[in-house]
């Protein structure tokens, strides 16, 4: 009886998906979510996966900024958390310290900055807040638009480096010895964390974002017997995460975000039940 | 590619490294030619790995010069003509996703320009390389689910897929049963009698080839550069097995 109402309900559980507002949500969604799956696998098997996490608090210095001189904070925030990630970099090299000391530096002091700022610029407003938690529901178009296409051009570039980025990632010395150009690769890491961060802070926020990179991957990984495939499932759970989360947040009145991330995880459940059950 | 190579696939003149002024590896000097099997032994710690490292450019020597197939290894880029074979013990993430082919497929991207891309022609060359060490038949397995020998002639598979003109193995077979040792030194001894130098890292020099082997014994400084006839009758050999062993260098009547 419950199956028969609810195929009857059905056009009326999907007719949101003719306003336009949810169609952006669902496009950035799919773009935003495809490149944090698939950046996340690198992230992961590199023990980086913190980065995302750390560069989240230089974000939010960013975002700070931005909203204290009403100019775009996308934009300060973007410029921001790609120079700190930089330093990260650099801190490791010149000041021969480890990367989570390193991150952990870089990300107290660009949260700390970011207090600072917000207090001086009046509070925690319901725009920083929206920040911080995440709002796809209410993405602009200026901003709809760079997410696509900032997106696009990671997930491009990766398809494009597939080969030299799996070899990276597998054996970095054994890489060097063919050719391949690791130190370009480590900054291209570091540099396309901070570009998703700040993509993906309007899907999820940035307190959640980077378990919108690091879940997908840890997923996959459940189930993946090749490096090509890992990638596409850990795409493949970004989006479902991202369409499912989207799903019961505009019907059960739920904060987007969270949903998002609240499928992510059940999805990684299932994966790793069925990995236990089957003895994979 | 093999062949292609005019002067000495080695030189290492006078090399030094060390970290915070702690020297690793002293003052060493010796050539590989073309063809030549250099055996580098020497006690843990006694800067052998890093002498491989520099020899690669993956580390920076702090003295010295080092010429890798003709041109300072700094400059070195015709990495399609090297080959590596890390020892996989002491790196090995047994829980990367990645299946046997995929690892050994990597071995051609020094051939590739950006973006690379492989074949099916590139993929018949990992098939065949598969074959010449004897694994064929787990080529599409999980990495992780293979044994150490395995993983290994992985490692050398992906080594041999570019016909290399000088290929380095770091204790190649320390993670191989001993069965398997034999069939592993067959493969890298035909493809040094096809024209490939060795530099080759293997504390256990027993069961060596004497004639036509070069061996290198090292312990922060070079304490012997010859050939294998040169160290059976060397201070050098009582030095490397101690005092009380007795050694008896033999020639077989094929060598």
């Amino acid at each position: 009886m419950y199956a028969f109402e609810f195929a009857g309900r059905f056009p009326e559980l999907f007719s949101f998906l003719a306003s336009g507002f949810i169609q952006r949500a669902i496009l950035t969604g799919v773009f935003v979510g495809t490149a944090s799956g698939v950046l996340g696998v690198f992230l992961v098997l590199r023990r980086y996966a913190l980065i995302g996490h750390g560069l989240t608090h230089v974000a939010f210095g960013g975002v700070a900024i931005g909203l204290l001189f009403s100019a775009q904070p996308f934009w300060w925030s973007l410029a921001v958390t790609v120079l700190s990630s930089v330093g990260i970099l650099k801190l490791q090299e010149r000041v021969k310290m480890h990367a989570d000391v390193a991150i952990g530096i870089v990300s107290a002091v660009g949260m700390a900055a970011g207090i600072i700022i917000a207090s001086a610029a009046g509070g925690y407003n319901v725009d920083l807040m929206s920040y911080l938690f995440g709002s796809i529901l209410t993405i602009s178009k200026s901003e709809f638009w760079v997410s696509i296409a900032v997106s696009a051009v990671v997930i491009g570039f990766i398809v494009a480096a597939y080969h030299d980025l799996f070899a990276v990632t597998f054996d970095e010395e054994s890489a060097r010895t063919m050719g391949v150009r690791v130190n370009f690769y480590n900054y291209f890491f570091t540099v396309v964390s901070a570009v998703i961060v700040v993509v993906g802070m309007r899907v999820v926020g940035l307190l959640l974002i980077s378990s919108l990179v690091i879940l997908p991957a840890v997923t996959s990984l459940q189930l993946s017997r090749t490096f090509s495939w890992c990638l596409v499932l850990s795409a493949c759970v970004a989006v479902l995460s991202v369409l499912g989360g989207i799903f019961f947040s505009y019907h059960l009145s739920l904060p987007s975000g969270g949903t998002i991330v609240a499928v992510n995880f059940l999805l990684f459940l299932l994966a790793y039940a069925y990995r236990a059950v089957s003895g994979r | 590619m093999v062949g292609n190579v005019t002067g000495p696939a080695l030189e290492m003149r006078r090399v030094g490294f060390g970290y915070n002024a702690h020297p690793v590896v002293e003052d060493i000097t010796f050539t590989i030619g073309q063809g030549d099997y250099l055996w580098v032994i020497g006690p843990n710690g006694s800067g052998k790995t890093t002498l491989m490292k520099l020899a690669l450019g993956i580390l920076e020597p702090g003295q010295g010069e080092i010429l890798l197939l003709g041109r300072p290894v700094e400059v070195f880029r015709r990495w399609e003509r090297v080959a590596y074979v890390p020892q996989t013990v002491s790196r090995f993430d047994p829980f990367f996703p990645a299946s046997a082919m995929e690892v050994a497929a990597m071995g051609l991207l020094s051939e590739k320009t950006f973006p690379r891309r492989l074949n099916a022609r590139d993929k018949k060359r990992v098939e065949r390389a598969f074959e010449q060490v004897g694994i064929a038949g787990i080529m599409k397995q999980r990495i992780g689910e293979l044994s150490g020998g395995q993983v290994q002639r992985v490692y050398l598979a992906r080594a041999l897929v570019s016909k290399p003109d000088i290929i380095f193995l770091d204790e190649p077979t320390s993670a191989v049963e001993p069965g398997v040792r034999e069939e592993f030194f067959r493969v890298i001894d035909e493809l040094n009698r096809q024209g490939t130098a060795v530099f080759l890292i293997n504390h256990d020099i027993t069961g060596m080839g004497i004639k036509n082997n070069k061996i290198l014994f090292i312990n922060r400084t070079q304490l012997f550069f010859g050939n294998g006839e040169e160290f059976c009758i060397s201070p050098s050999m009582g030095e490397y097995f101690g005092s009380s062993q007795h050694i008896i260098c033999h020639q077989h009547a094929d060598e």
